[in-house]
């Protein structure tokens, strides 16, 4: 018996359609990239560096090409073309060479008939390293050898920092850094290292296409950068590399940077078969960059009536072996380190260093978490010195359209960050519940650990705000294909990834409204059959797919009013161009070096057992700037989720590290939260359309994550009355037995 | 996943168990298998044999006797402790099954499993300890009982040795218990738990986690001060890993133990 599928109600812009991906992941049966399947596939799998820091000696693949069912083992030896990649710069070898820079990097990579053959061969791989020295404290990085000598940051029109294993160092002066105030606050704060900790592992399928190409099947989050890094490496001609999206098992911009594209490319033309690489859990703690640990020195200075005066902030990001898109983490981390609030005089200085600790890259929010949680506890340091009350003193200095940033960038469009924090704020806090209550509504949750005892309730506020789209001149553009066929239907093509986020349903409803009809598909996302949409990451792609979807629909139904007949129109979308920062000032160079920005405030309501250490966040409200919501339900769920990773990082998650070495690369040592930890979240949306995006969207997925951090501190602050300088917090530091 | 080659038996008696337990060295009882699996899967450890317990009836189940004894077979699960109305004698026992870690571990997990794998961390084997209980033990040569006491005996060790299995846990009669624990994550393992008895006179505390097996601290009351002076006089040694320092630990255990023994008092008023 079948029974018809249940229509989908299909949305416009504006409305809460639901999501086409929605019903297969929840009953299992959406194909996620690991699902990936080609008859006659090998099994590929990666032999890593034990060290955080060592020269290779010698690689001896012999023992390993004999073992049963292996078809390939292959050493940088066998990459053909460039040796190394880079998001930005090429510092990153395809397989290493000479020497190891961090804890897991990849030096081998073999392929056989059965993952268990594979994984087999690869302990057969006999590596000989000679262990150096590794550089694990960021603090002392820029004293110590250079890890790449032959210096790839520089020449690249930033600053040039002569110091050894400077990734990119800013400053950005404003006004007199010199001035004071009537008071001044300062302290310093720490981050540990996040993972993106997305519930699918690093996984995809290379298949050689019998003419020297090869299709790559990959859950990613920008299919046109990934063909333009893995081709070259190949030694091929980028149409030669064709990137097909696999079913995306979460991202957070852990897979902007490439994990098994070239490695399963190159074993597949290596043995002209399909092959499968899946990293298991542990392996994926390797697989991908992290998000940058931090210190961060502040100082805020102000009048007695709580006005900012002056703002100095010294930013120092572990960026690990390799660049990734640290330069980018370092100039938004500087960008937004004062926070969402108006100052005439400032002095930044961020920098992030290499060292052999685990890399770093992009992870929502990028910077700005870490620079909103020190601005963040400052603001309230300050408030308690100055005895004002904490959401009176943000809103004294709130940020408005026509402000300048410390960078000289005027606010030309929506920034409602008054609006944010009164429409938060007036949402009512919610009652202390009851004692006695059931043990999972109090800290500890299961273990019983408290019927009462010891616990403290605390309420925190937090202001956060982020650029939206790439900056400081980048290019940043987004591709849409439209046909319109004969029966009347339409077919759209944008390699935007749908990593969950929702885009897909973005596309689709733009494309409905534009076209005025329901009958339309959106066809796969790869780099054979559209353009570039440029990366899921930097809350940019609902913008630029609806401004690029938009316009290839319009132009399509202009193209049918004249042909008549079928049309297959692809247009080009630009959000307004950006210039970089002038590399000695900081300052914009022309009108703005970030396109737009948003932001969020967030209150928390937290109880802490002040006799363990235990936390439980008991409920978050929380006004977020949208521009405007093409789906109110998704933004919801972008909030949560957003808000979700926050409280991670605020409470238990850390990639921890010794000597480099990862010691927690599991879900049981490394914790992520889980619905016992998350509390109910209220949003408004606050909706102040941006006038220069289509439809006046913005982006939505980061100003949660970047506040939800900050505002979790600041509630727990409340409650134990310390300090909690780092994140995340430890049961003793909240405890106080330091 | 491919793992090594292994033998499995299914025996369908507890004396055809303990024959291929005793028979080979490399043989493993597999009970739940939720330690057992998992050391085999992470590659840590790889059994020649596996005998697996779970068609053995007479090793399932709890009886209560006149006298409040209760005699829990070493098959049963955690679920069927925490739903047994036999197991409401010691409400202790259903309590902390319920807090071990998720539904599919409990419908799965036994009591057997749990004090034979004695993993430091583990919940019941601190518990047992408290409450007194007699740990029933089946070799070749017959049957033998140990006080739960003397049933630990090192990380993953017990007295049950090679060739022997565990058949029951008797837990005397009583009710003035409390447990407390400190989980990762709001339903994770612990690291650090505390079980405290006030039946039969001075208190039994037992804290897990700390040490290679429970450590039983005997406070000379039951009073706040008493409790937190006997844990610290107990100079724990606990370990210092990625979740939570040493001393974080110990200042835990005093905690943990002042907050069991005042429920173990308020079940008793």
């Amino acid at each position: 018996m079948t029974v018809p599928a249940e229509k989908l109600r299909l949305g416009r812009v504006g409305e809460s359609a639901r999501r086409t991906d929605a019903v297969p992941k929840v009953t299992g049966e959406f194909a996620y990239s690991s699902d990936a399947y080609a008859a006659g596939m090998l099994w590929g799998r990666t032999v890593r560096s034990p060290h955080a820091h060592a020269r290779i000696r010698s690689i001896d693949v012999s023992e390993a090409l004999a073992m049963p069912g292996v078809h390939a083992v292959l050493t940088h030896e066998d990459v053909p073309g460039e040796k190394r990649y880079g998001l930005e710069f090429r510092d990153q070898p395809v397989l290493a060479f000479d020497r190891v820079r961090y804890f897991g990097e990849p030096v081998v990579v073999v392929a056989a008939e059965h993952p268990e053959q594979a994984r087999r061969a690869a302990d057969r791989v006999r590596i000989e390293y000679e262990p150096l020295e590794p550089i694990v404290d960021p603090e002392r990085a820029t004293e110590q050898e250079p890890l790449h000598p032959d210096r790839p940051t520089m020449g690249h029109g930033y600053r040039d920092d002569p110091r050894p294993n400077v990734v990119r160092s800013l400053v950005i002066r404003r006004g007199d850094p010199d001035a004071r105030g009537d008071v001044s606050v300062s302290g310093v704060y720490e981050l540990g290292i996040q993972d993106q900790a997305f519930l699918g592992p690093e996984s995809g399928l290379a298949v050689p296409d019998g003419e020297g190409g090869v299709d790559v099947y990959v859950a990613t989050q920008w299919l046109h950068v990934d063909r333009d890094q893995v081709a070259p490496c190949l030694g091929l001609r980028p149409e030669q590399v064709r990137i097909h999206l696999a079913g995306v098992g979460g991202a957070f911009g852990g897979r902007e940077d490439l994990s098994m594209q070239i490695h399963g490319a190159l074993l597949a033309l290596h043995t002209n078969r399909p092959v499968k690489i899946v990293y298991d859990r542990q392996e994926s703690f390797v697989g991908h960059i992290h998000r940058h640990p931090a210190k961060i020195w502040a100082e805020h200075r102000a009048t007695r009536d709580g006005k900012l005066v002056c703002i100095r902030v010294r930013i120092l990001l572990d960026g690990g072996a390799y660049a990734s898109s640290s330069t980018a983490v370092t100039s938004n981390a500087a960008s937004f380190a004062c926070g969402p609030y108006a100052v005439e005089n400032a002095l930044v200085e961020s920098t992030c260093v290499y060292t052999n600790n685990p890399p770093c890259g992009a992870m929502r929010g990028f910077g700005a978490v870490q620079s909103c949680f020190a601005h963040e506890a400052q603001m309230d340091k300050l408030a308690a010195a100055l005895r004002i009350d904490p959401i009176e003193l943000r809103l004294r200095n709130a940020l408005a359209p026509g402000d300048s940033l410390p960078t000289g960038q005027r606010i030309t469009g929506t920034l409602p960050v008054a609006d944010v924090i009164r429409r938060c704020a007036e949402l009512p806090v919610p009652e202390a519940e009851e004692l006695p209550r059931d043990p999972i509504r109090l800290p500890g949750g299961a273990g019983n650990t408290t019927r009462g005892e010891g616990v403290r309730r605390g309420v925190g506020f937090a202001v956060g705000f982020k650029n939206i789209g790439y900056s400081e001149g980048f290019d940043d553009y987004c591709t849409a294909r439209v046909r319109l066929l004969a029966d009347g239907s339409a077919e759209v093509h944008c390699a935007a990834a749908e990593v969950g986020q929702g885009v897909a349903n973005v596309i689709l409803q733009t494309a409905r409204t534009e076209l005025d009809t329901d009958d339309l598909v959106l066809a796969p996302a790869t780099t054979s059959s559209v353009g570039s949409a440029g990366s899921a990451s930097a809350s940019r792609m609902t913008w630029m797919a609806a401004g690029a979807v938009r316009e290839a629909c319009r132009a399509a139904l202009a193209e049918r009013e004249r042909t008549g007949g079928e049309v297959d129109v692809e247009r080009v979308y630009r959000h307004p161009r950006t210039t970089p920062f002038d590399p000695e000032t900081g300052q914009v160079t022309g009108e703005r070096a970030h396109v737009a920005y948003a932001c969020a405030a967030m209150r928390v309501v937290a109880e802490v057992d002040v006799e363990l250490g235990l936390t439980r966040v008991v409920w978050i409200g929380t006004a977020q700037d949208v521009g405007r919501a093409v789906n109110p339900q998704a933004v919801e769920g972008q909030i949560e989720g957003g808000t979700a990773q926050g409280l991670g990082l605020a409470l238990m998650e850390e990639v921890q590290t010794r000597g480099g070495l990862i010691t927690n690369a599991s879900f049981t040592d490394y914790l992520v939260p889980t619905t016992l930890d998350m509390p109910p979240v209220e949003s408004v949306l606050v909706e102040d359309p941006e006038p220069d995006a289509p439809y006046g969207v913005k982006g939505v997925g980061e100003p949660p994550t970047v506040v939800s951090t900050a505002a979790i501190l600041s509630a727990l602050r409340d409650a134990t009355g310390r300090e909690l300088t780092r994140v995340p917090v430890s049961f003793d530091e909240v405890v106080g037995l330091d | 996943m491919l793992l090594r080659e292994v033998e499995y038996a299914r025996p369908a008696s507890v004396g055809d168990a303990v024959r291929l337990l005793a028979e080979r060295d490399g043989a493993r009882a597999l009970a739940g298998g939720q330690t057992l699996v998992n050391v085999m899967k992470a590659r840590a450890a790889s059994p020649d044999v596996v005998v697996d317990l779970n068609g053995l009836e007479e090793l399932k189940g709890i009886e209560l006797g006149p006298d409040g004894t209760l005699e829990i077979g070493a098959m049963t699960t955690y679920t069927e402790i925490v739903e047994s109305a036999e197991a409401r004698a010691r409400p202790i026992l259903g309590e902390v099954c319920a807090q071990i870690a998720d539904v599919q571990v409990r419908n799965r997990g036994t009591i057997g499993g749990n004090v034979c794998s004695n993993d430091p961390t583990n919940h019941l084997p601190p518990l047992v300890v408290a409450l007194g209980g007699t740990m029933t033990i089946r070799g070749t040569g017959g049957e033998r009982t140990v006080p739960a006491e003397e049933f630990f005996l090192g990380v993953y060790m017990t007295a049950a040795g090679p060739g022997e299995l565990l058949t029951t846990v008797t837990i005397p009669a009583g009710k003035a218990d409390g447990f407390a624990s400190l989980p990762i994550g709001r339903d994770g393992t612990c690291i650090v738990n505390v079980a405290a008895s006030l039946d039969g006179g001075a208190p039994r505390v037992v804290v897990g986690c700390v040490d290679a097996v429970p450590v039983l601290v005997r406070p000379e009351s039951a009073e706040d001060d008493a409790v937190r002076g006997a844990v610290r006089a107990a100079g724990l040694q606990p370990p210092d890993d990625v979740h939570a320092p040493a001393e974080y630990r110990r200042h835990l255990a005093e905690v943990l133990a002042v907050r069991a023994v005042r429920a173990a008092k308020e079940r008793a008023s």
